[in-house]
Formats: structure tokens, sequence, C-alpha cells
């Protein structure tokens, strides 16, 4: 399949005045096919929403570029929506029409009333029917989280780029938004690029997952392909025999390689450019029988 | 927030504040009231003044208030009664002044005390708008004049300062240019334009109205420029991300975030304005309530010029809410 979002050769360094300059991350290439869910997991810091800043236009990195649809990505516009870690809202409106905003700059040419049921759609969708009339400072952080969720979905656009999106929601809401987001995305194909730090989220929702290795010089270490038959269930995906072996690769991962993994790179970036490896972590039957007694 | 109990504690204290202050002012303004200077004049005189229309009981009572025997004599040589004097207005009315009158007339050029000032006041606000001519004209009509002034002229100034104010923000390379410019214009009173406005426009009511535009155009300018150019990157990020053109961004995004900064600096001019224009129309003349007061303290009519600098301190009060309305409306909590 053609690739639809690529990132070659990635690099970002920021000068910071009076001290060494501060290389993020180096050399990160991928890619990712059309209607692919992608999560990227990685310790704080690592760089995850300065790669979503550049994937959505908004940050350029310092060499290598990203491609969408084999035009490469230099700034931002409405084939990306994102969906900020500080869920960035206009304050001055209220959470209705924070929506309609984007949806009537995208759709130009609807009538106000076309907007406004669209946009209500996917409040509704993502549970904040009662709170549609007031304004973000009016909200608790997980409704604005949710209000930017909406919004972003509404754009119906051919990428969603999430940066944490649940991180300020409780284990329910969390739940019933991922739904959501699975039913969304099954719609309307879209390809979601998503950043957490839930990895049984990450295992729920991707079908890749990509690990990052700490910074500086962070990279993508690795990518996890999670071999578990779609539709999943939250109630019952701990059943599928692959799931416990994915779940402790990651971890794995996360505890005891991110760190040792950062090798100092060449001086200067470039070279050819190489894909990070793909595993696929398998779990036996036997492995989840003896999980399920235990 | 101050609740409502607060709110009255504070609106009492207000008011016996004001007591206070016009206690005060009562005590240190009196003056011992002054007794009507009573003539006497002796019976035999009594008799050659009386004459068949005034009786010896008139002339006593019109002596009581002052009047020597040598203005007695012209009355009774007019051959007038006590009725005709009295229908006509008193002994004044014929051009006599009595000692006690004389008396009563030097208290108006002392500083008057506030019973004083309330009822010129009142007088003044039963008929704001009356017009006896050029220098006679009821506060009413020349608070009007000094409004217009400061209507047209910080009309203008938000006319050119909020888009220029905005392509300072937004352009930082204009801003590094023009603020030079702006520092040295900045600090200039206002006043010190005037002659320089009078030469070049040769009229002096566009030249008032060109002092209030140069004194209004500095802070709204600045609070604008400083606005635009502050306004969070998020912001921006969301119109960017939407492919909103510039003048959408501009209206749309800026626009809004900037309002509470813009109408704050309005309200910063309109404040220097409202001073201003008593100022300036005090130099300039004419009409306005800064000649108003000029004019009244020319013709040593004290009460009449507390009034309006008590007026001018009320319009410029509701100048100011006027704009803080505005302000409060289209302030948002930045999250
Ligand atoms: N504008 C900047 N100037 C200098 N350094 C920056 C800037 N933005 C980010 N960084 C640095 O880049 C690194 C990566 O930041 P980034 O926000 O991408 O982390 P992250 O992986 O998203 O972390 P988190 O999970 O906490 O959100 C951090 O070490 C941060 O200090
Ligand atoms: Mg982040």
């Amino acid at each position: 399949m053609k690739s639809f979002l690529r990132g070659e050769l990635l690099t970002k360094t920021f000068k910071i005045p009076g001290k060494e300059d501060l290389t993020v991350f180096q050399d990160l290439s991928f890619d990712i096919k059309k209607g692919e869910f992608i999560c990227c997991i990685g310790h704080s810091g690592c760089g995850k929403s300065t790669v979503l800043n550049i994937l959505s236009g908004l940050d350029k990195a310092t060499s290598g570029v990203a491609l969408l649809n084999d035009k490469v990505i230099d700034k931002p516009g409405l084939s990306k929506a994102v969906v900020f870690q500080n869920h960035s809202l206009l304050p001055w409106m209220t959470a209705l029409k924070n929506v309609e905003f984007g949806v009537a700059a995208k759709h130009r040419d609807w009538s106000k009333k076309q907007v406004r049921e669209h946009s209500e759609n996917y409040l509704k969708m993502c549970s904040l029917e009662p709170a549609m009339h007031r304004k973000p400072s009016q909200l608790s952080g997980g409704m604005r989280q949710r209000v930017g969720l909406a919004r972003a979905f509404a754009l119906e656009s051919e990428l969603l780029l999430l940066d944490e999106p649940f991180g300020a929601l409780d284990a329910l809401t969390r739940g019933a938004i991922q739904d959501e987001l699975v039913n969304i995305c099954n719609q309307t194909e879209q390809t979601i690029f998503m950043i957490t730090h839930d990895v049984d989220e990450a295992i729920l929702l991707a079908d890749r997952i990509f690990l990052m290795s700490n910074g500086p010089y962070a990279t993508i270490a690795e990518i996890v392909k999670v071999d578990i038959p779609k539709p999943r269930e939250r109630a019952s995906i701990f059943k599928d025999k692959n799931y416990y072996a994915t779940r402790n690769h990651i971890i794995d991962f996360l505890v005891n390689r991110c760190s040792e993994v950062r090798e100092k790179p060449k001086a200067g970036a470039g070279g050819p450019i190489v894909m990070p490896p793909e595993v696929s972590p398998q779990g036996s039957e036997e492995s989840l029988e003896l999980a399920e007694q235990a | 927030m101050t609740t409502l109990n607060d709110k009255l504690k504070a609106a009492l204290l207000s008011l016996l504040f004001l007591v206070l202050f016009l206690g005060f002012w009562f005590i240190v303004t009196k003056r011992p009231t002054v007794e009507t200077k009573a003539v006497v004049i002796e019976a035999s005189q009594v008799s050659e003044l009386t004459t068949e229309a005034l009786t010896a009981a008139d002339v006593t009572e019109l002596s009581g208030k002052g009047l020597t025997f040598d203005q007695l004599k012209q009355i009774s040589g007019m051959g007038v009664s006590l009725e005709d004097i009295n229908a006509a207005g008193g002994v004044e009315a014929f051009g006599f002044t009595t000692g006690g009158v004389a008396e009563e007339a030097t208290e108006t050029t002392g500083f008057p005390g506030p019973v004083l000032v309330w009822k010129e006041s009142w007088e003044m606000l039963k008929d704001p708008f009356y017009d006896k001519g050029t220098n006679d004209k009821g506060i009413g009509i020349q608070l009007k004049y000094s409004l217009m002034r400061v209507g047209i002229g910080f009309t203008l100034a938000v006319l050119v300062a909020v888009p220029l104010g905005f392509v300072i923000g937004m352009f930082p390379l204009i801003s590094m240019a023009l603020m030079p410019y702006i520092q040295i214009l900045k600090p200039i009173s206002p006043l010190a334009w005037l002659p320089v406005a009078l030469y070049v426009i040769k009229d002096s009511e566009s030249a008032s109205i060109f002092v209030i535009f140069i004194c209004s155009v500095w802070p709204m300018l600045i609070n604008t420029a400083f606005g635009v150019a502050s306004v969070k990157k998020d912001y921006l990020n969301i119109g960017n991300t939407l492919e909103l053109s510039k003048l959408e961004q501009a209206f749309r995004i800026i626009l809004p975030a900037t309002a509470p900064t813009i109408f704050t600096g309005m309200r910063i001019s309109i404040g220097i304005a409202w001073l201003v224009i008593v100022a300036a129309e005090m130099v300039i003349g004419g009409i306005g309530v800064g000649y108003y007061v000029w004019n009244e303290w020319n013709g040593l009519n004290l009460a009449a010029m507390l009034f309006a600098i008590v007026v001018i301190g009320v319009v410029g009060l509701i100048l100011d809410l006027m704009i803080a309305g505005l302000v409060k409306k289209f302030s948002y909590v930045e999250l």
C-alpha cells in the first residue's frame, strides 16, 4: 500500500541562548498507511509533541521532511486536524461556537443551520450537550479536552493528530470517548496519530505503536505491531493470546530499554533512510491460561 | 466578592465622608449674617419726608431697611407709595442700594458655602439650555460643545489608532521602525500642540478637536499594538490549522483576543481627553465647559464655577463608566 504520512530523517534542534543546542530527536523516519491508527509512546520530554507539531505543520523540522500524500508538510491546514495537549480553545466563545468556528472554516458553502447541526452532533457524541453553551472557563478540564476533540472530529479531516487527548479524563469518560474514537475512525477511515502515556489505551486502539527512546537524540526505537483482531472490546481484549505479550513487550521497553538504545549519533544528520525495526509480539495459548489462572 | 453587607457599609461610610466634608465646608465659609443697618431718623425729619403717598410708618419701615435720609428724600420726591416700591421689587429697583444689600453683595465675593453653591446649581439645572448671548449660556449648551469636540477627536483617534496599532502589533519590523517616534511624541503635553494647530488650521474649533485627537491617540495605539503583539500563539495556531485568511485571522482571532486591551486603551484615552478639553477650552475660549469655568471665575461667580467643576467630574465619571462597560463586555477568562 502507498504511504500516506511519512517522516524522513526528521531532526529537531532547539537553539537555547547561552546554552548548548538541544537536539530533541534525530533521524526519525516512519511510514504510515492510509486509515492506520498509530499510537506514540515515550517518556515525558522525549519529543512526542514536537513530532506532532511538525506533522501538523505548526512547527518545522531542523532537517528532514514530513510528507502527507507525497507532499511536503510546510504549513498547517484543514487536512490535518489537531487536538493540542493543552486543548487550546478560544476562551471568548462558547463550546458550541468553538466547534462551529472550525466547521464553518472548512465548509464555507454550508448554511448556518447545517454548521450548527453538524457541530451539535459531534458535541453530543462527546457527551457535551448540557455544556454546549458555556465558555471554556466555565468547563472542567476534561470537558475542555472533549470540546477540543469534538472540534477535531467535526472537521473530518484525512489526518487526525491527537496529543494526549484523554489526559484529563476520568477512567469512565475516557472509555466512552475511546469508543467514540473507534466508531469515528471506523466510519470515516481517518488516519490517526495519537500520543498517549497509557499502554492499555494504545493496545486497545492502535494498529501499530511507535516506541520512542528518551531524548536528547531520541528516535523511534521500535514499532510494535498489535496483532489483535479488530474490533477490540475493552472488556474482552485481555483474553486475546497476544495481549499480554504485547503489553509486556512495551512495558519492558519503557522500563528497561528506552534509555539504553540511545546512541550518540554521528556528527551531522543525514544518511540513508532507515525505518525502525518492527516487532509483533506473539503469545502462546498456554501463557494466556497461565495469566488467567493468576 | 464583596457581599451586599460590605457594599452597604461602604455606602454608609461614603455618605459619612460627604457629610463631614460638607459640614467642614459650611463652617469654613460661614460668615456672620449681616444685620441690616437700620438708619434712625428723628421724628422732626420724618415729617419732612411724608407725602400723600408715603406715610410716617412707611418712612420708618424704609429707614429700618437701611435707607438714609438723603435717599428717603429722593423717594418722597418721586411721589411713590410703599406699595409701589414693593410692587416694583423693592427700593433696589429704583436704583438705591441700602446698607444691608451692599453687605450681602460683598458676601458673594468671598468663597461660597455649600448652601449658596447648591442654590446656584439648582438655578442652573432648572434651565440648562438657556441662551442669553455669547457669554451667558446654560451649562447644558456648554457641555454639548465640549462633548462634541471630545466625541469627534476621540472617534478620529480610534479610527487611526486601532488599525495602526494592529499593523504595528502584527509586523515587528514596522513596530521597531515607528516606536522611537511614538516614544518621543507620546510625552508631549497635548496643549503644546495647540499653538501649532491654531497656526496650521487657523480655526479654533478644529484646533481643539485636533488636540483631543492627539492626546487620545497614544494610549489606544500603544495598547492595541501591545495587545496584538501578545496574542497567545495557541489562538493563532487555531486560525492557521483552519486555513483562515490573514483578514479572517485579524478579525476572528486577533480582534476578539485583543478587544479587552483595546478598550482599556480607549478608557485611558477618554479620561485624558476629558482632562485636556477643559484646559484647551480655557485657552481657546468661546464656548465649552472649560471656558465656562474660566468665564465664571472672571466674573467672580464662584458658586457657578464650583458647580461647573462638579459637573465636569460627573460627566468624566459617566464617560469612564461607559467604556468600562465595554471592557467588561468583551473581556474573557484566559485559560
Ligand atoms: N520551544 C522550545 N525551546 C526549547 N526547548 C524546547 C522547546 N519546546 C520543547 N522543548 C524541549 O524539547 C523536548 C521535547 O518536548 P516535547 O514537548 O515534544 O515533549 P513530549 O514528549 O511531548 O513530553 P510530554 O509527554 O511531557 O508532553 C523537551 O525536553 C523540551 O524541554
Ligand atoms: Mg507533549
